[in-house]
């Protein structure tokens, strides 16, 4: 088995003048490629943080971060950081973070166009994702027009257009009733199933985290399972 | 294409936020109409425009002369003697005009009949080429030719719009007009020029050998002087320093003829002024100098009145769109999560707001033309062009001062310019948050 994402040691402090909170403490995870794996605990308990580090979407205090093979040296810089991450890394938000002001195929296409693909080809691979997770009939639509489901299956649709090795969802399904939730996490495991993709899955839901194949636990920034 | 979704978000937002658009667009509007009255009034005094199509090509040549002691004595112009040996036969030379001089402009008292209706009239005692130098377009006839000049036939070509006030209506031309109660005939109508375009403009322009023109007014029994404006329109690929060295070589005729009729030593000083040194000196340098980095320096005065009106609204801009920022921090951080850099973010919020500042820079633009028709009659605005107020005539303005590519072109870089002013920092202090603090930052 390949690890395609490898931290070691890693610490996150935050600090502000008056105190100082420990948000995760000495993790070590080794997640496999096309494994889909669930992270679970309370609230407050480190596993956003723990999945933004693993985005390079934040620094930890210390520690070694590897994604894809490639060590994630501390001094690369803001434009290589973004580089990477659109190549390797796509992202679900619990809230979808869809830009109000673009219409679905605008939002999906994102990613590439930041990659600097060409109009026509942007516009036919954001066709296909669309269409794979079922919204060819709201490509002209903006997130207000959308249902929460719909707007969570853009938001995948995104993650999945650049073709990402890796894809982190920070409680995807945390937003939607459970026929809608189930109906996302279907659409993570066909992506993971069928495509072989790697994906890192916060979650409260202990239901959805059963259907994953692996669960580790947090609590209080330390790994407890 | 990227454009075309920066143009449809821009558009978008400006939908969600009509009060915010709004607004800046009308502060802009302001900024960009404030800093579009200077560059008119200075495409009015320097641009091509009708009839002076050719001004980049066009040099005025007047002279002064001082006694050896360097004590001035004056000005003077050319008498038709000196036009016709001096520079009848330039070689850098496609067209010269011999004009009466501008200072020597009078009124006449024009009518159709004696007895009916008159009006006042202005005038310009010119040669025939003075219609090949400018681009005059003729509604009904020609210009007057080298025998009305020769003969001093007092032969008149009028404007469209004093055929409209002597109520002669079409066919006027091969009649007679009174003129200060004389007939002279109308030989040509051509359209009206802006009375803001001083080296052309008049109601009536006739043979500068006409009797009551006082372009034979000599110095001193020096036949050379005279009231005589020169113009010359350069060939193409030549230039104003060539015309120069072609004129000194009449130098040692001149100065012996002076010698020879006054007694003194003189110094002559001949004056070769291109269009824009005619209308622009914020320096006063020695009226020869009209180099390359002359012209800039002196545009530079007028760029820099623009760029301070534009700095003041800016810095107001400055703070609407540092609001609109905050209230896009969180989509900033969606696009730096998914790959984009600062500097292409930077890049995209400069561009759509340059939809909203080009709105405004339309309104700006049609603001401009508005303001300087409404005050084209006052007395400050035409002293900027070297004329006085008329109580009876409305000054005329013509689309060509105010809708062209160079004018187009201004408006956009003051549009960029303002916009970069407004835009640019609010939008690098956004971009430089954190992504994880710019994600979880409520709309």
């Amino acid at each position: 088995m390949e690890t395609i994402i490898k931290l070691t040691g890693i610490n996150k402090v935050y600090r502000t003048e008056e105190i100082e909170t420990q948000a995760l403490e000495n993790v070590n995870i080794d997640v496999q490629k096309g494994e889909f794996l669930s992270v679970m605990g309370p609230s407050g308990c480190g596993k956003s943080t723990l999945l933004n580090i693993m985005g390079l979407l934040d620094e930890p205090t210390s520690g070694e971060i590897e994604l894809c093979g490639t060590k994630i040296d501390k001094n690369l810089s803001d434009e290589r950081l973004a580089e990477f991450r659109n190549r390797t890394l796509g992202f679900v938000f619990q809230s979808f973070h869809l830009i109000s002001s673009l219409n679905v195929i605008d939002n999906v296409q994102l990613p590439l166009m930041y990659r600097g693909v060409g109009y026509s080809e942007r516009i036919k691979r954001a066709k296909e994702v669309i269409e794979r997770v079922g919204l060819s009939h709201r490509m002209k639509h903006t997130p207000v027009q959308l249902s929460g489901g719909q707007c969570q299956r853009v938001a995948i649709a995104r993650a999945i257009i650049g073709n990402p090795e890796i894809i982190l969802a920070d409680e995807p399904t945390g937003n939607l009733d459970s026929k809608m939730g189930a109906d996302i996490l279907g659409l993570l495991k066909q992506l993971n199933e069928e495509d072989g993709r790697t994906i890192v899955m916060v979650t409260h839901n202990e239901q959805q985290a059963l259907q994953t194949k692996r669960i580790i636990k947090f609590l209080d920034g330390r790994q407890i399972m | 294409m990227k454009v075309l979704i920066y143009i449809r978000q821009a558009l978008a937002m400006m939908k969600e936020d009509k009060q915010f658009s709004a607004i800046y667009i009308a502060g802009t509007a302001v900024a960009i109409a404030s800093a579009m009255v200077v560059a008119l009034v200075l495409h009015i005094r320097m641009g091509n425009i009708y009839p002076e199509v050719n001004r980049d090509r066009t040099i005025y040549v007047g002279s002064n002369f001082t006694r050896s002691d360097g004590e001035y004595i004056g000005y003077s112009g050319y008498s038709p003697q000196a036009v016709e040996e001096m520079f009848s036969k330039l070689e850098c030379a496609e067209v010269v005009s011999a004009v009466m001089n501008n200072e020597y402009i009078y009124r006449f008292t024009a009518c159709k009949e004696v007895g009916k209706q008159e009006v006042q009239v202005t005038t310009k005692f010119t040669d025939p080429n003075f219609f090949r130098l400018y681009e005059f377009k003729f509604l009904e006839g020609k210009p007057y030719n080298e025998e009305n000049l020769k003969n001093a036939d007092r032969c008149v070509v009028i404007t469209d719009a004093l055929a409209k006030k002597l109520q002669a209506g079409s066919g006027l031309v091969g009649k007679t007009i009174q003129l200060n109660y004389l007939p002279y005939r109308v030989v040509g109508i051509v359209k009206e020029v802006s009375p803001l375009l001083r080296e052309t403009s008049a109601d009536i322009y006739m043979p500068y050998t006409v009797e009551d023109s006082r372009a034979h007014w000599y110095v001193e029994n020096v036949t050379y002087a005279g009231g005589l404006e020169v113009r010359v329109l350069l060939k193409k690929g030549y230039t104003r320093e060539m015309l120069m060295d072609e004129l000194e070589s009449y130098r040692p005729k001149y100065l012996s003829m002076l010698k020879s009729t006054t007694g003194e030593d003189w110094n002559w000083y001949i004056q070769v002024r291109p269009h824009w040194r005619k209308t622009l000196n914020f320096f006063g340098e020695e009226v020869n100098d009209a180099s390359m980095t002359d012209l800039l320096a002196n545009l530079s005065m007028p760029a820099l009145l623009m760029l301070l009106l534009l700095l003041l609204p800016a810095i107001n801009l400055s703070g609407m769109v540092s609001n609109q920022m905050e209230a896009r921090v969180a989509e900033m951080g969606i696009r730096k999560a998914f790959g984009a850099k600062k500097r292409v973010l930077l890049n995209e919020v400069i561009q759509e707001n340059l939809v909203l500042t080009l709105c405004g820079g339309v309104a700006g633009y049609l603001l401009s033309w508005l303001f300087i028709t409404a005050v084209r009659n006052s007395t400050l605005f035409l002293s900027m062009f070297g004329r006085e107020y008329d109580p009876v005539n409305s000054v005329s303005l013509q689309l060509d001062m105010f809708f062209t590519p160079t004018l187009f072109l201004i408006a956009f870089v003051c549009c960029a310019v303002l916009n970069l002013m407004a835009a640019l920092i609010p939008a690098w202090t956004s971009l430089k948050k954190p992504i994880v603090e710019s994600l979880n930052q409520k709309k």
